[in-house]
C-alpha cells in the first residue's frame, strides 16, 4: 500500500509512470478499479459433487462486481473460488488460451474461459457456466477425459517411419510441405470442438470426433510420415470418420480459430483417393 | 445392467442406496498413465435415456473391422446418387415429363432417401444401444423404400408419370367441397 499510494504522490511524472504501469500492473488494475462505479452481475454455475451423487446436480447462482472483476471469465472464476466459494472446481492453468485446461460451456458455446471476454454491455444477462456438455463430469465444472485422451493415443499421434533417417541426419521438409501442417499444429485437444458435435454427443465410443480427427490429418498430412496408408485403414469403417455429416459445429466452437470440419473432408478426400 | 457394471455387495452403503435410486456407476476404469483424475467410481448418469441405453465408454477404444464397403465405398455411393439426381431433377424442372427420366428418377430418388435415412439410424439407433428397435426400423426402412420404388413404376407405367404427378400434386387447389383437384384438367 505504502508503495502504491507514493506511486500516486508520483503519478505526473511520466518515466515513473510508464514504470507502474508496467512494472506494477497490478496496482495500477486496483487503482483503475477503486475509481468504477459497481457494476454487478449474476454467474449461474454448474454445480455437482460427487462426494454426494444422489443429489440432482444444481446451478448455483454468485454476484460478483464486474468492476472489481478481471475482465475475462476465468478471472471471474478464481475471483469466485478465492472469495465466495472455495468448493467450486474447475481446470485451469495457463490463463492465456494454450493449454486447453479451462474448456467448458460458457453462455451456450465451448471455449476457453481465459479468453472469453465477460459481456458487460448487459450486466442484467446472467450468465451461464456448464462443463462441456456430454461428458462424464468428474465434479463441477471438471469433466472427464480419459476416453477423449484414449481416442486421441488411439491415433498413434508421432512420426511414424518405415525406413530410419542416415545417421546425424534430419528428415528434410520444403516449406511448402511445413505449410501443410499450418492450422492443424496449432490444436491444444481442448476437446472444444468434439463435444459441440452432435455426432460425437451420440456416438462417443465409437467416433473419434472432430479433435482427434485434425491430429489425425495432421500426421497424415505431414511429408516426414510413412505410414499413411495404415491411418487410412484404420478410419476404414462406419463409424471413426464417417459419422461426420458436415454440420460444422466443430469449426463454429473452436476458441482457437481452427477448422476442423475441414480436415475431415480432407481425410474423406485422401480416403476416396487411396 | 447395472448388476454387471459393479459389484453390488462390494458397494458402501450410500453408493448402494445411490443405485436403488436408479443412478449407475461406470466400470471402475484401470489405472493407465493417460489416467487425468482419481479413481471415477462415481458417474451418475440417467439409466435410461430419449437415445436408448446409455452405454459407458469402454475402456479401451475399440479396433474396429476394416471395411471399405461400409466405410469409403458407402459414402462414394452417397455422393454418386446425389450427383445423379441432379440432371434428372433438372431434366424433370427445365424439360418437363420424359419416360424414362421419369423411371431413372423412381429409382434414384428412393436410394438417395434410403441412404439418408440408414445415416439417421446409424446415428441415433445403432444395434448396440437399441438392440431390437434398430433390428426393426432397419427392416421397415428397407421395406418402404422398396415400396415407393414400386409406387413409382406403377405411377411411370400406369398413371401420368412422376414429373406430371408432382406438377399435379402441386398445383392442385382446394375445391368449395374441401376436395383436391388437379389445376390442368
Amino acid at each position: 500500500m505504502a508503495l502504491n499510494a507514493s506511486l500516486r504522490s508520483t503519478w505526473n511524472l511520466s518515466a515513473l509512470r510508464r514504470l507502474a504501469q508496467r512494472g506494477f500492473s497490478t496496482a495500477a488494475v486496483q487503482r483503475m478499479a477503486t475509481e468504477k462505479p459497481p457494476n454487478p452481475k449474476t454467474f449461474k454455475i454448474y454445480r455437482w459433487n460427487p462426494d454426494s451423487p444422489t443429489e440432482e446436480p444444481r446451478m448455483q447462482e454468485y454476484k460478483l462486481d464486474l468492476s472489481q472483476t478481471g475482465p475475462m471469465v476465468l478471472d471471474a472464476l478464481i475471483k469466485i473460488k478465492n472469495e465466495v466459494d472455495p468448493t467450486l472446481t474447475f481446470r485451469r492453468s495457463c490463463r492465456e488460451g494454450i493449454c486447453g485446461s479451462c474448456a467448458m460451456n460458457i453462455d451456450g458455446k465451448n471455449t476457453l474461459a481465459c479468453i472469453t471476454h465477460i459481456p458487460k454491455e448487459e450486466p442484467s444477462k446472467d450468465m451461464l457456466i456448464y462443463p462441456l456438455p456430454h461428458m462424464y463430469v468428474v465434479k463441477d465444472l471438471v469433466p472427464d477425459m480419459t476416453y477423449f485422451y484414449k481416442q486421441y493415443a488411439s491415433i498413434k499421434p508421432w512420426l511414424q517411419r518405415k525406413d530410419a533417417p542416415e545417421a546425424n541426419k534430419e528428415i528434410l521438409q520444403s516449406p511448402e510441405e511445413r505449410k501443410k501442417l499450418d492450422g492443424l499444429y496449432e490444436c491444444i485437444l481442448c476437446a472444444c470442438c468434439s463435444t459441440a458435435c452432435p455426432s460425437y454427443w451420440w456416438n462417443q465410443d465409437v467416433y473419434l470426433g472432430p479433435s482427434v480427427l485434425l491430429q489425425a490429418y495432421r500426421w497424415m498430412a505431414d511429408s516426414r510420415d510413412q505410414h499413411l496408408q495404415e491411418r487410412l485403414s484404420q478410419m476404414e469403417n462406419a463409424f471413426s470418420v464417417y459419422r461426420c455429416h458436415t454440420i460444422m459445429n466443430c469449426t463454429r466452437t473452436c476458441p482457437k480459430h481452427l477448422n476442423p470440419g475441414y480436415a475431415i473432408a480432407q481425410i474423406k478426400l485422401l480416403m476416396t483417393k487411396n | 445392467m447395472v448388476a454387471s457394471l459393479v459389484k453390488l455387495t462390494t458397494l458402501p452403503n450410500a453408493r448402494r442406496a445411490a443405485l436403488a435410486t436408479g443412478i449407475r456407476f461406470a466400470r471402475q476404469q484401470p489405472a493407465s498413465p493417460l489416467h487425468t483424475a482419481r479413481p471415477l467410481l462415481f458417474k451418475a448418469t440417467t439409466p435410461k435415456t430419449l437415445f436408448g441405453d446409455n452405454v459407458p465408454n469402454p475402456d479401451a477404444v475399440p479396433q474396429q473391422q476394416v471395411s471399405r464397403t461400409k466405410g469409403t465405398y458407402h459414402w462414394m455411393n452417397e455422393r454418386a446418387v446425389s450427383v445423379l439426381s441432379v440432371p434428372l431433377l433438372a431434366t424433370a424442372f427445365i424439360y418437363g415429363s420424359h419416360p424414362i427420366n421419369d423411371m431413372l428418377l423412381g429409382i434414384v430418388l428412393p436410394i438417395h432417401a434410403y441412404m439418408g435415412f440408414q445415416q439417421v439410424l446409424l446415428d441415433y439407433f445403432e444395434a448396440r444401444r437399441w438392440p431390437v428397435i434398430s433390428r426393426v426400423l432397419k427392416y421397415a426402412l428397407v421395406t418402404i423404400t422398396g415400396l415407393s420404388m414400386f409406387g413409382a413404376w406403377r405411377i411411370n407405367t400406369t398413371d401420368v408419370g412422376l414429373t406430371n404427378y408432382f406438377s399435379r400434386l402441386w398445383n392442385a387447389k382446394k375445391t368449395q367441397a374441401g376436395v383436391y383437384t388437379a389445376d390442368d384438367e
